[in-house]
């Protein structure tokens, strides 16, 4: 009975293993872009060639960990932001060694949820609100031409990523790219009207 | 009466995503792997969160190609300078080829191409390129945002922290195509056949 028990375990083991196995001999390789820019982003090697070299050691060793524990995913679709995530373990691992210490660097504190869920706020007027058009008017005022017109699409007609893509003859990753400058750039002359100080909510009142 | 312009439960969920991958990115541009790691928690149970990751993804390698593509062009038109000029360097195999230094100007000629290529306006690069056109300071090793800023200052130049994000992707990117191309160039190097008759000093 025992053995029995046992040998259901190890197959349904060894199903896990494959699953996982498959998924990095087809996936694994074609998030290599990824893993470089996060190993460049997070300050783990610089250079092409040893961001290049980096991003390798740290594939093999998410592929080592992956392996590991593949039950975690037993009988599920395996995502690749699983293995990303395992990645930036990986990278945080590393950082955490005596060499990568001073290269650490504090979050800084930004209103990045702030300027977006204001503008979400204000963007989604009803016909007779006045008030919070010129607000949203008002903010992006702070921008260029070209940003405002992304940020309209964005947070008037709160078209997503693809539509706004569409509508511009890019694709989505280069649409969200520009509407996260846009955003940025908001955000920053935003602050800079304000006061570092103040922030946001500060202006709310009135 | 109900709102026509009141936001739906389908668009809160869009925007919902975008704010994630909005602080997504954000977060990797200044290194903060705890917000990351929680994106790529969300995006393993949202099968569009994760579209947009691959979509980057793609990004990256579609960029990483073109630089590839742009430095074997560069060799492409350097050997033929080569064949057809006869101005070959002698190939020392004790000694790296010594390329210039890249310059500030270097990195704003990049961003006006750049710029052209993708239909920006030119006013600003254009207005420091003015400002600086005697200049020839070498661009620092170090390329945190602190030294960008820092160089700023140094050269007297206002410049706002948007354009001082591109200036900084924009010399990562040129740096990064130079080591590459050194690296092309003593695997080149390498593989090059002394020609018979030269003795080895």
């Amino acid at each position: 009975m025992k053995n029995e028990k046992e040998t259901i375990l190890t197959d349904q083991l060894r199903l896990e293993e494959t699953e996982v196995y498959q998924f990095i001999a087809v996936e694994a390789a074609s998030l290599l872009p990824t893993l470089r820019r996060y190993v460049l982003k997070f300050n783990l090697a610089k250079g092409y060639k040893q961001v290049a070299d980096t991003a390798e050691d740290v594939l093999q060793d998410v592929i080592v960990e992956a392996l590991k524990n593949p039950s975690r995913l037993a009988g599920v679709r395996i995502p690749k932001a699983w293995f990303l995530g395992i990645a930036v373990n990986v990278i945080r691992q590393r950082l955490d060694k005596p060499e990568f210490q001073h290269k650490m660097v504090a979050p800084e504190i930004v209103e990045e949820n702030q300027i977006f869920d204001r503008l979400v706020k204000t963007g989604a007027v009803m016909e007779d609100t006045v008030v919070n058009n010129i607000q949203f008017e008002d903010m992006l005022a702070l921008t260029t031409m070209a940003n405002r017109s992304i940020l309209r699409m964005a947070f008037k007609e709160r078209l997503s990523g693809e539509e706004i893509a569409e509508r511009l003859g890019v694709n989505p990753s280069s649409a969200r790219s520009r509407l996260r400058r846009a955003l940025n750039q908001l955000r920053d002359n935003w602050l800079a009207q304000e006061g570092e100080g103040e922030g946001y909510e500060g202006n709310n009142r009135s | 009466m109900k709102d026509m312009k009141e936001i739906t439960e389908v668009e809160r969920l869009k925007l919902k995503r975008e704010k994630a991958l909005y602080n997504y990115l954000n977060a990797l541009e200044r290194g903060d792997l705890d917000t990351v790691q929680a994106f790529l928690t969300q995006a393993e149970a949202d099968l569009s969160l994760e579209q947009m990751l691959l979509d980057l993804n793609e990004d990256y390698a579609a960029e990483e190609q073109t630089a590839v593509f742009r430095l074997e062009d560069d060799r492409l038109v350097q050997q033929l300078l080569e064949q057809h000029l006869q101005i070959a360097t002698e190939v020392n195999e004790e000694t790296e080829p010594e390329l210039t230094p890249l310059t500030i100007m270097d990195v704003l000629d990049k961003m006006k191409n750049d710029a052209v290529m993708r239909g920006q306006s030119l006013f600003q690069i254009e207005k420091y390129k003015l400002a600086l056109r005697e200049n020839v300071t070498e661009l620092p090793e170090d390329l945190s945002k602190y030294s960008v800023s820092h160089l700023f200052q140094q050269l007297n130049i206002e410049a706002d922290v948007f354009f001082q994000k591109a200036f900084r992707d924009a010399s990562i990117l040129l740096a990064m195509g130079r080591e590459t191309h050194q690296a092309q160039l003593a695997a080149a190097r390498r593989q090059t056949p002394r020609k018979p008759g030269k003795p080895r000093r």
